[in-house]
Formats: structure tokens, sequence, C-alpha cells
């Protein structure tokens, strides 16, 4: 779509003055030819008919694409390197990266940069050879070829490799940025994936190219957005990214390798490979200190290289989701939650392993370079590293849009860590999440704006990076883009600017953040910017604040009062855009937004509601439910509400789980006696011995999930050996989750039951009475590991998981 | 309708419309309303779409499961199997396909397939329903030893005092159909009772049939001790309050005592709103 020619005066102008431009089109009619080498590779290809393309779309005049120079055509602009551009004395000498050179001078422009094939040189061959096995027996084929049941390794996503263009986007494409860069300065821009709307197109009878001798450079030569599916999606799409100019100069391997010998068939792997918690083997847990996963990585990793020849680098990664550890990995002190907290907690035994690995491959492979992960538990640097090995790059992973919230702060922290261990920039590459609106994480469309915190997590890296592999929400499931005709990408409308401006920053470290919103706003929404100005501006003052993300009917950082008003501006914006390409654009954002105006009425608990009983003072709190405290007035146990499988409902048969509460009539505190019915007492899991430890959620427990009319959100979790894990979701900045503790827990065991008595402090959570009109949600659940397989129990269903708020129930005092 | 219009009504539909089933417990609760109003039909159909509905595999088997013993009580015991055979879940569909045989009483077969029931790996959710129903077939099929070795298994598998108190009055049957001795059965009806102190119908059942037992052991005046407890305890109930007249009326009859005996048995006829089998059966007693 075409905007009117008038508000590009700059382009016209330059046009007129003929000394200082090469012309292109004058009138709607060519005076230019693109030259292209007959042998150029695929993305030069591309590159000359995305500027032939965009030409027409912009003038009218389409220019014809010949191999060398025609007599009486007055102007050639030269698409990469040929015989024509030597001739002119043009060279890429010197430039870094995948960068690109336009020079416009006399009757010629050139653009061109160097082009690195990533996934032909590596990866093409695999595929091809992969193909060729019908889908369900690629596993078992990849078995054969290396000769053990070992995962195949998700290095590369193949989808993000277009047939019809023959790249892929982490291929390094300098002339096709060049190509974009150059109908950049003639007006077009490339906000959106999304065809006829996402792209701005000025409209000119004239066109021509100031005079220049342009060169750019990324400020990092590694900038790629992982596992889009772009490849199989739109071809407006796969071009977007690369008018974004994302790709690298190379392909680094950063993924959860050590699943490679340990995910497949783990009963018919050796056992050692595995951790054991309560004597049982766990297959999520890597036993990375034992001698054989050790040496069978060496040799995945050796066939891994044998298969995916000419990458520079062997990616040394922990298992996604990797969260426990080995008892007797505990035992001899690895776990060092005490010490480092969650974030480094086994950073040093991830390191120890990833250290003898790297040694042995060194021995294989002296020329290889490394890589491992800093991620979620190995997240800050081990305690004992100076400085990092400079064979070795560090995946760190963050999500720079969190760092709002108190709870995610730390990352900036851990990152600085490990840049003030590192030599060069070659040592760390960032893994990126922009996943908030992937529709697995089932976020409310809200938009998810940073630009600020953003720029923070940038300039801490230019000069210390070689750059990103940053993931974005796609469509998943049955969503068929060509069908569609829109992109993979998630809720596209609210979620392009985030990964454009990201884009922008990866080559231009001196990017005027402000200026480039503010020309989006004009160039994207015409009549209706300054609306959609206060619209954006508006969406990261919400997005800024610091309450938790996750949504509640009382509580979290969106308000429905913020919805009145997203859909007030966007109502105004709409107004002043009508009809017109600008108003369908408002009305894209509209529609993604549009079931958030039922937010807040799905939010509403949907529990049973509880009345409770009241006693005069709190009770010694001791795990003893038999004392008169709880059956003075309630001989029969009636008030004790029995909890149902968290995924049926159904009323378990085997074992039972009851909870009573009480509150304190001076307002003072909750209290909360649950009892755990257990047939296999001798057999429960209570291997977390620290309080506030993550490894609480492998045993035997219980979990209080408590919400105050104030939104106050305590979470007390308790194992079958009394330790605790509390912590409290507040609308206050500095009270972190880990300052929250409970007032008093007590465990009681039995023969044939375990019991927890709670007494949770009003004042602490400002939790007021519990009334009718002001209830406090709940929900007590129950983890049982005992038995032969993990038993799961709420008060209220979710038919999920623990911790969804809106199936709490609510409790009340009715005087 | 342009794309961008329709992918925007998609969007818009996608997130009002489609989760015409929330909650799967929730939903599952909707279903059983239509179970026990009797509409089985209606519901083996509800909670095939519910099954349709969610793709988590515990789900997908209990969704299937209860469609497959709703078609069965429907009377469409082939469709009921093979509903049976699609539950992913293999040891819910084991379970499921036991629970048809024995709503159909078939206890041969119920047996045979309930060989393999592995108490070390199956969910023990699912072990003591299952020992359960091996124990009734085997009760059924006159293999009272494993029926008790089952009932056995079956109390160390549940904690729960209800389930506990169901296989003691097992246990009693199964002593009562091998004709073992009363002391025997009395013993598991004293369980029962014990396991019960808090009321409900099986108490009141344990009650009842011990009164009856202790009747036949001579022990008249325990037994009118049972059912006076049992006549506390009927809240009215017109099943109960029919239960136990005919109970007093047996118990009399067993002393001797004909004019109470009768007059137990025509209030127990008169009851109104009481089962028409009971009544039946009380006013059988009064022709005898």
């Amino acid at each position: 779509m075409k905007i009117p020619s008038i508000l590009f005066p700059l382009i016209l102008a330059s046009a007129a003055h003929g000394a200082s431009t090469v012309p292109l089109v004058v009138e709607s009619k060519p005076v230019a030819e693109i030259v292209m080498a007959a042998d150029a590779s695929p993305s030069i290809k591309t590159a000359a008919a995305e500027l032939q393309k965009h030409l027409a779309a912009m003038s009218g005049a389409s220019l014809p694409i010949v191999p060398s120079p025609t007599a009486g055509v007055a102007n050639q602009i030269y698409v990469g390197e040929s015989d024509g551009t030597r001739k002119l004395g043009f060279s890429l000498e010197g430039l870094k990266h995948d960068g690109f050179k336009i020079v416009a001078a006399d009757n010629h422009v050139i653009v061109a940069g160097p082009q690195f094939y990533n996934f032909a040189k590596s990866f093409a061959g695999f595929y091809e050879r992969l193909n060729a096995v019908p889908r369900s027996e690629r596993q078992a084929a990849w078995e054969e070829w290396i000769g053990h049941k070992w995962r195949l390794p998700p290095l590369l996503d193949r989808r993000d490799f277009s047939e019809e263009f023959g790249f892929h986007t982490i291929d390094g494409t300098g002339t096709l940025y060049g190509v974009y860069a150059l109908l950049e300065q003639l007006g077009m821009r490339w906000y959106a994936p999304i065809p006829e709307l996402g792209m701005v197109i000025p409209e000119s009878k004239n066109l021509s190219v100031k005079v220049q001798n342009t060169s750019e450079e990324p400020e990092f030569p590694v900038r790629f957005f992982a596992d889009c599916k772009v490849g199989i999606s739109i071809p407006e799409e796969f071009l977007w990214y690369k008018a974004l100019r994302v790709g690298a100069d190379r392909f680094i391997p950063i993924y959860h390798s050590v699943s490679g010998p340990t995910k497949i068939a783990p009963e018919e792997q050796p056992q050692e490979y595995y951790g054991r918690v309560g004597g049982k083997v766990d297959y999520s847990i890597p036993r990375l200190s034992n001698e054989r996963l050790r040496t069978d990585m060496v040799e995945y990793l050796g066939a891994v290289d044998k298969f995916f020849p000419g990458i520079g680098y062997m990616g040394i990664g922990q298992p996604d989701g990797w969260s426990l550890l080995d008892s007797g990995d505990i035992a001899a002190g690895w776990d060092k939650f005490k010490e480092r907290g969650q974030s480094g907690r086994f950073s040093d035994y991830s390191w120890d392993f990833t250290m003898d690995v790297r040694r042995r491959l060194m021995e294989k492979f002296p020329d290889k370079k490394f890589t491992m992960m800093a991620y979620a538990i190995t997240s800050r640097i081990p305690s004992n590293v100076e400085k990092v090995p400079d064979n070795l790059t560090v995946g760190f992973t963050q999500t720079s849009a969190g760092w709002s919230q108190p709870a995610r702060a730390h990352e900036l922290t851990n990152r600085n860590e490990w840049i003030a261990a590192m030599n060069s920039p070659e040592q760390l590459l960032i893994w990126e999440y922009y996943l908030q609106h992937a529709p697995n994480y089932n976020f409310p469309p809200v938009p998810v704006i940073f630009p600020s915190l953003m720029k923070q997590s940038f300039d801490g890296l230019y000069d210390h990076a070689l750059g990103f592999l940053a993931e974005i929400g796609w469509s998943a499931g049955k969503f068929d883009p060509i069908a569609a005709n829109m992109p993979v990408m998630a809720r596209p409308w609210i979620s392009h600017l985030m990964p454009y401006l990201h884009s922008k920053l990866c080559w231009n470290r001196d990017l005027d953040i402000k200026a480039t919103m503010d020309e989006y706003f004009e160039l994207f929404y015409g009549p209706a910017k300054a609306e959609m100005k206060e619209f954006f501006e508006f969406a990261e003052s919400v997005w800024m604040r610091p309450e938790p993300r996750q949504i509640t009917s009382a509580g979290g950082f969106l308000k429905q009062a913020d919805v009145d008003r997203f859909f007030d501006i966007l109502g105004r914006a709409k107004e002043k855009a009508g009809d017109s390409i600008y108003g369908r654009r408002i009305a894209g954002i509209t529609g993604e937004m549009e079931p958030l105006k039922l937010l807040f009425e799905k939010l509403k608990r949907t529990g049973p509601n509880l009345q409770i009983k009241t006693a005069k003072e709190a009770p010694v709190i001791d795990g003893d439910l038999d004392k008169p405290f709880w059956r003075a007035d309630d001989p029969e146990g009636y008030a004790f509400q029995p909890l149902r499988g968290m995924l049926t409902g159904e009323m378990p048969q085997h074992v039972e789980t009851k909870v009573a509460f009480r509150w304190i009539n001076d307002n003072s505190a909750l209290i909360v006696g649950i009892e755990c019915r257990e047939p296999k007492m001798d057999r429960l899991v209570e291997s977390c011995k620290d309080p506030d430890s993550m490894g609480i959620f492998a045993d035997d427990m219980v979990e209080i999930r408590l919400e105050t009319a104030a939104g106050i959100r305590p979470f007390i979790g308790i194992n079958s050996a009394g330790v605790v894990f509390d912590e409290c979701v507040t609308e206050r900045v500095e009270d972190l989750p880990d300052f929250y503790k409970v007032g008093a827990v007590a465990v009681k065991k039995y023969p044939d039951r375990w019991t927890a008595e709670v007494r949770i402090d009003a004042e602490s959570i400002s939790g007021g009475r519990p009334t009718p009109y002001y209830p406090w949600g709940v929900n007590v659940c129950r983890q049982r590991m005992a038995g032969n397989t993990p038993e799961h129990y709420m008060l209220s269903p979710s038919g999920t998981k623990f911790k969804e708020p809106t199936v709490m129930g609510n409790i009340f005092v009715r005087k | 309708m342009t794309k961008l219009a329709l992918y925007i009504a998609t969007l818009v539909f996608l997130a009002t419309c489609l989760p015409s089933f929330g909650n799967y417990p929730n939903s599952r609760t909707e279903g059983m309303e239509l179970v026990n109003e009797g509409k089985h039909e209606a519901a083996a159909e509800f909670f095939i779409r519910l099954a349709e509905s969610y793709p988590n595999p515990v789900q997908k088997s209990d969704a299937l499961t209860l469609a497959a013993l709703a078609m069965a009580k429907a009377g469409r015991p082939e469709e009921a199997m093979q509903l049976a055979d699609r539950i992913p879940e293999p040891e819910m569909g084991e379970l499921c396909k036991i629970k048809l045989l024995e709503e159909s009483r078939q206890w041969q077969a119920l047996a045979d397939r309930a060989q393999e029931i592995d108490l070390k790996t199956w969910p023990e959710s699912l072990i003591f329903p299952a020992l359960m129903a091996r124990a009734r077939a085997r009760t059924a099929l006159g293999q009272h030893d494993q029926a008790e070795s089952d009932l056995r298994l079956a109390l160390e598998a549940t904690v729960s005092n209800l389930n506990q108190a169901r296989v003691w009055h097992a246990l009693a049957q199964n002593a009562q159909a091998a004709n073992a001795g009363s002391d025997q059965v009395l013993a598991a009806y004293n369980e029962l009772i014990r396991l019960t102190t808090s009321g409900g119908g099986m108490m009141q059942r344990g009650l009842s049939e011990r009164a009856l037992l202790l009747s036949g052991m001579g022990r008249h005046k325990e037994a009118l001790a049972d059912l006076a407890e049992l006549e506390q305890r009927t809240n009215n109930d017109p099943h109960w309050v029919c239960t136990v007249l005919i109970a007093y009326g047996d118990v009399y009859r067993a002393m001797d005592d004909t004019a109470k005996a009768k007059s137990s048995f025509e209030k127990a006829a008169a009851v109104a709103n009481a089962p028409a089998v009971q009544v039946e059966a009380a006013r059988k007693r009064l022709a005898e």
C-alpha cells in the first residue's frame, strides 16, 4: 500500500538535484537497470528481486535485472559483487561481519556485502539426508547413523530455511541488507511482518539515490531470532526478518546437548546418567558428576560435529527444565543454594562438568571453540571462576522485558558478573526471550512495550557480546500462515514493534529510540500518530509496573481501568484514521486486544465459597489437629474440606487429604490445618532440607495459596519433613518474594498420616478480616510422591496446575 | 470479508467462544449430573465431546471411561467397549474394561482380565477399585479364598475409613458366601461399624446386616440394640425407615414375637415413598 508523496518532500528534492543524486526513475519511467552477476547466490538474487519489486511499488516503473550493463541505459544499480563492480574498483575489503556498502556516484549505484551461508555449510547436507527418511522414522535413522539411542540434536530449526528463497534466516546476507537499507533511504519501512499493511511504501514518480559512499556494519555478528518457523510462513514474514537485517556471520550452537544421551528412552540408557531422589531414579536429573555421562557426552558431541560440518563450536548445554540434584551430589556439597541463591545454585556443578568435557574435547578437537549455558539455576557465574577461558562462549539467558520486576532484577547483575570475567566479546552470546505472547504462555493480549529496558540491556552489551539468539512467540498448532495470509508471529499487531527496535539496536548503538518511535507513529499511523504515541507510551507505563505479571481479579500489573483506557485511546485513534490504511492497522491492534475486555470477568474466582470458623486465640502450632482448638466445636471434623484430583476433580479412593481453616477473632491470623492420610509413610519423599529451596517441589508436600482482598499473595509450601518454602507477591517494589516468612509451621507424623499446621499472620500480608464482600482467595494443594506415580490434589481442582489463580475458592467469616 | 477482518474475527472467536468446556473438573461435574439424573445417553455424548476437547491423556482417559460407563448403562455394551479401547492411558483403559465387565456381571471375564493388576507399577488411584472389582468377581465365582486375598490387599491400598469399611463389608459378604463361621462374619461387620463412626449409608447398612446376623446367632438383644441405633440415624429417609422396620420384623420373628413382627412389617409396608421393592418385601413377609 502506498502513502501520499507529500510525506516525502526530501525524496523529491533529492531527485530534483541531479548532480548530487543518481536517478533511477523519472516520471514513472525507468532510467536505470539492476545489474546482478549471472551466477549470483540465492540471497543476492532475492536482493535484486526485492529491489525491483519495491521500486516498482513506489514508482510504477519496473527496472530490468540484467547480468551486465546494457548500452544506452543511463544508470546501473549493481546488486552484489560482479565483474562490473570490480571494474569500478569496488571492494568489500575491510568490511566486518555481514555488513554492506552502498556506493552511489556518477551513473551507478553499488549495493553489496558478504554472504555467509551458514545453513548450506553445516546443515543442508544433513537435512537432505534426513528428509529422505519418513518423518516418523527420523529419530530412529539418526540412532542408526550414530550407533546410539541418542537424541537428534536440535541445533537449528530447518523451518527457518525458505525453499522459495534458498537461504535461512541465520544466514548472513550483506547484499540483501544493503538493498533494504537503500530502500529505507527512499522512504520504505518494514514495521510489521503483515502483508499489505506491515510495510510503509512511499509513492513517487521520481526516484533517485543520493551520492554516497556508505558502509554499515552490525554491532553484533550474531543477530538471530531462533525457531520462528518463517521458512514455512508467508514470504512477507521471512523477508521482514531480512529487512531487519537478521542473520549472522557464523552459527553458534547453544542447546541442551546433555539431553542428547539422556533424553530418549531414559529407562534404556545407563541408569548412572541420572540422579536419584529419595532412593528413586529421577530422569529429570542429569548426574553431571558421573564418569559415564561425561565420556558419552564427548562421543555424542563428536558425532554431532561429524554430521554437521563446518561449525566452529561445540555446545555443552544443560537439559531444559533441570531443577534438582542427585542426593549423592547434594551430600558432596554441590548444591550451593544457601551460598549462591537459586540462580547460582548449580553453577559450580555445571561448570565442573563443562570444563571437564571441554578438556576432553580439546584433546580430540584442538581447534574448536565451545559454548555453555548460563540458564536458570546456572545463571550466575560459578564461584571459582576468575576468567572465562578464551575458547568458551557463554550463552546467557535473559528476559530483559521483565527487568522492571524486582524478582528479575538479578539478571543484569548476573550478566555483569560474567562480563567482568571475560576477555572479549567473543565469549558472550545472549539468549533473549520475547515470548510473552507465545500461545502456550496463555498471556492476555497486553502490548509488551519496554524500549527503555531494551536500551539498558543493549547498552551493557556493546563491545561485550557476540550478539543475540532471541525467541519470539509464534502461533502454534493448526495455524496455517499461508491460508490465513498472516505471519507465524503470535499477535503480530501488538508484537512487531519490539523486534523492530531490537534489530535497529543491533546495528546502531547510537540509535535515537525516541526519534525512531516518533517516525514509526507518523509513518505507520498517519493522522492518528498522536493517539498511537499515547497508546504505546501508556502501554510502556503499564508494562513497567513492578507488580507481578500474573493478573488476578485483585492483583497483578494490569487493572480493569487500564483496559478501559487502552480501548478509549484506540477508539479515538480509529476515529482519526477512519477506514484508511492507518485505520486498518489500528483495527488490527484492536482486534488482537479484544479478548482483554473479557479478561477481568474471566478472572473471577470459580472455586467454592467456604465460610470458615473463628477462634478466640491462636493455638500452639504443633501439628496436632486432634486438639480442642480444631475439634471442640467440630468433633466429627465436618469443617475439614476434602481435596480432589487436580486433573479430573475426582475424589481419590486410596488416600485422603483434608483442610480446615480458623480465623482468629482479634484479626491477627489465619490458622490452617491440613491432614494428609498416607498408606506408605515409609516411602515419603522429603529430600529437601533447606528452607526456601525449590527442591521442595520434588517432595511429598502441601501448598497453601492465598490472595487477600488487597491482592497480596502469600504462598507457603511445606514438605512432610516440615521444611518450608514461603514467599509473598506484593504490590510494593521493595518486598521481594524472599522476604516473606510465614508466622509458624509445624508438621506431625502418625503411622497412617502426616499433618501440617500453619499460622499465617494477617498484618504482614495486609490481610484484613475475610468477609463475604471481601473474601480471601484460597487453594490448598497436595503433591504425593510416596506412591507408584506422582499424584496431585487440590481443594479447588484446576484441571491444569496448582498455581492457577482463577480456580481459587473464597474463604470468609460470617461476622 | 477481507482476510484481515477474518483473522481478527477468528481471534475474537477463539478468545471468547471456543472453550465450550472450561476447567475440566467443572465440566466433569456437569457431566456427572447427567449420570445422576439417569440420562446415560446424553452423558455418554457429553463425555465423548469432553474427551475430544482435552489433549491431556489423563483427562481424555477419564472422560472416555465415564463415556464408556454411561454407554454401558444406556444398554450399548459394544460401543462402551469400543470407547474403552480408545483410552490412551493403559492402566486407566484396563480399569475401565474391568468396570464394564463388572457392570455386565461377566465375572469370569472380569477375573481373567484383572489377573495382571500390578500393585507396584499401577497408579495407586486405580489399584483399589480394580481390586474391589476382582474380589467381587471372585466371590461371585465361588473363589472365596482369592477374593479374601484381594480384599486384604484392598485394605492396604486405601487409607480412607469409608473405603476400608466397604472392604470389610465385602469381606463379610464373601465370608457368608463361603459359609464361614458366623464369628468371622461378625468380626468383619464389627470392623465396618468401627470405621464408620460418623454415620452414613455404609454404617446403616452395616448395622442392619449385623443385626440380622446377631439375630441368627441367637443374640437378639444385641440385634435390637443395633436396630435402635439405626433407627436414630434414618433421618426419616423412607428407604432406611422401611429397612429398619423390616429388620425389626425379621428379628422379632426370629424371637417368635409374631405380633411385634407383624406390626413391624405392616408399618414397613405403609412407609410413604419407600422403594417398591422394599414395600413388596414387607408385604411378602406379612403373607408368610
